[in-house]
């Protein structure tokens, strides 16, 4: 059995091996995925370019000419210090906040020039897996995930069925499509947002903290699934996170966030072999450093 | 150094771009729903109308009937004493009635939607909104206005003239119970003078009152929670502010519908539709 098919997000937590919790094996299944995308991504196809993005929010200048390109295929995250514009930069990417300057692309197409209309038809390709989950509390599971697909399709419920089912095993949820968000754990809900946010088969996943306030057992199985959707439904995703495990598990390529721009843009060994005093603080969490801890 | 009343001046600018920013999100948002509410077509939505009809209708029936009841026999209570002395104690069915289907039933049902389903509507709507609940909404490509506003706007727009309907009746009802048994006044000598005095063009401008105020409750108390902020708190202050500014938004527009009511009359508004319909008016003048 591979590596890959021992980790599959499809097994029963129960009959889950502790050994693929072991740093080892993770970093050795990193050190494989990142080498497989980069021998197989076409640097060509960018699926989000933001250009010179610069936002100030209450009178503070949160990003100051961001630029940052992510490619097809591939688990960009973005760390950064509390406050640092992580969350505000996904965001701009899915319209729910407009820049004050620069130009953010998805799909190659400028966003900032977008009517609503279109850009509402443009979302339809992305989903976005909120901090919370952010499940609608009155619905149960099913009804959450079958949500988009009740509003923007006119599939049977026959069919709308279906791909829920397929949508909640890919997440290890299929027995619990019948509970309401208040009936499950935290993680779960993530699980369950994760599989509202694929259910409409989008090319680009955005992850606002997906392991914030889980334990590190269901943090580990978050981050696999996260490499599932990547490795098994080729989507490209864009991962906030201050957790720097799941940064090395997860990403091909890590940008960290400070001052309003990129520190500093790499794979996961470049960030760790960093000679930025600003990221080297951050990954090791030093109190003292050239960031001032407040 | 600012001064004190340099101070007071920025707070007090600061408050009023607040409150027209605010008044115009909520006219926006009652102007989006207006034009989406076409969709309650739709199905799904129509289920979602039905059910906030039934919770902010029928689950208000209760209260707002036993309010109603209260009122009319507060009501003839008072003025009933009061007209007996001037042996005009037969006419306190009239007087219950027309306060009833003019001024007391619309307004009585208004503040208690108000209070009742308005603060819930904006705790449950503040609560979604500080939870990402709306965010997720937004970037499934699915109108927040259109998915969570029209079906409350609807439902309020039918289930305030529908609970006033209740209200006047049960009043009246309330009215007629002091009357016969405090006042010794025979119901049907009250049901008489009651039947006498109601007014068809009245009591639908009451009705109407009370439509416009269950459409204002509801776009007041949405635009509070989809503004909502910061938390637990942030839903505390939605929830209270659409209650205080539901009630003011029910207070004053029921005086200037009154007059405009009042204006047409003197018009002769009432006597052209009147005469133009066959039906309606008062039985006596």
């Amino acid at each position: 059995m591979s590596n890959h098919e021992t980790n599959s997000p499809h097994q029963s937590e129960s009959t889950k091996p502790t050994e693929r919790l072991e740093p080892a094996k993770v970093e050795m299944k990193r050190k494989a995925t990142t080498k497989k995308f980069f021998d197989t991504v076409d640097l060509g196809s960018e699926m989000i370019h933001l250009s010179g993005l610069k936002k100030v929010l209450s009178n503070r200048p949160i990003l100051r000419g961001l630029d940052l390109t992510v490619y097809k295929g591939e688990t960009f995250v973005i760390i950064g210090y509390s406050g640092t514009g992580k969350s505000v930069t996904i965001r701009h990417i899915t319209g729910l906040m407009y820049a004050d300057e620069g130009s953010v692309s998805v799909f190659g197409r400028d966003v900032t020039k977008l009517p609503p209309a279109e850009y509402a038809e443009l979302r339809k390709e992305m989903g976005v897996l909120f901090q919370s989950g952010a499940l609608l509390n009155w619905m149960t599971v099913f009804d959450n995930v079958a949500l988009p697909l009740r509003e923007h399709t006119k599939m049977t419920e026959t069919e709308i069925r279906e791909r829920v089912m397929e949508c909640l095993k890919h997440v290890n949820m299929q027995d619990a499509g019948h509970k309401f968000p208040s009936e499950i754990s935290g993680g779960m809900k993530k699980r369950a947002g994760l599989a509202r946010a694929i259910v409409f088969q989008p090319k680009l996943v955005l992850y606002d903290e997906p392991t914030s306030g889980l334990d590190p057992v269901m943090s580990n199985q978050v981050n696999e699934l996260t490499n599932h959707m990547r490795d098994e439904l080729g989507l490209t995703q864009v991962v906030v996170t201050h957790d720097m495990n799941a940064a090395y598990m997860i990403g091909n390529r890590i940008g960290m966030l400070y001052n309003g721009v990129m520190e500093q843009v790499g794979t996961p060994d470049d960030i760790k072999n960093s000679k930025s005093a600003v990221v080297q603080q951050f990954i090791s969490g030093a109190t003292k450093g050239p960031h001032q801890v407040v | 150094m600012k001064n004190k009343f340099t101070e007071f001046a920025e707070r007090l600018g600061i408050s009023i771009v607040e409150v027209v920013d605010w008044t115009g999100y909520a006219t926006f948002l009652y102007g989006q729903a207006i034009l989406l509410s076409i969709n309650v077509a739709k199905i799904r939505r129509f289920k979602a109308m039905l059910f906030q009809c039934w919770v902010t209708g029928i689950e208000s029936m209760g209260v707002t009937l036993l309010f109603a009841i209260f009122s009319g026999m507060v009501l003839a209570l008072q003025t009933g004493y009061e007209m007996k002395r001037f042996g005009a104690e037969a006419l306190i069915g009239a007087l219950v009635a027309v306060s009833m289907t003019r001024e007391m039933g619309p307004m009585m049902t208004a503040i208690i939607l108000t209070g009742r389903s308005g603060s819930a509507m904006a705790a449950e709507l503040g609560t979604m909104n500080v939870s990402e609940e709306v965010e997720a909404l937004e970037v499934m490509s699915i109108n927040p206005t259109n998915f969570l506003v029209v079906p409350r706007l609807i439902a309020m727009s039918i289930m305030t003239p529908a609970l006033t309907i209740f209200a006047n009746v049960f009043g009246i009802l309330g009215g007629s119970i002091v009357a016969r048994y405090m006042i010794n006044v025979e119901f049907s000598v009250y049901f008489r003078e009651v039947w006498r005095f109601l007014d068809l063009w009245d009591s639908s401008w009451g009705i109407f009152k009370a439509w416009i105020f269950g459409m204002g409750i509801a776009t007041i108390a949405c635009a509070q929670g989809l503004r909502a902020r910061n938390g637990a708190e942030g839903v505390g202050r939605a929830t209270r502010n659409a209650v205080v500014i539901g009630l003011m938004f029910v207070v004053s527009f029921n005086f200037f519908l009154s007059a405009i009511y009042k204006i047409l009359e003197d018009l002769g508004f009432k006597e052209w539709l009147t005469d133009t319909t066959g039906i309606g008016g008062a039985t006596i003048g």
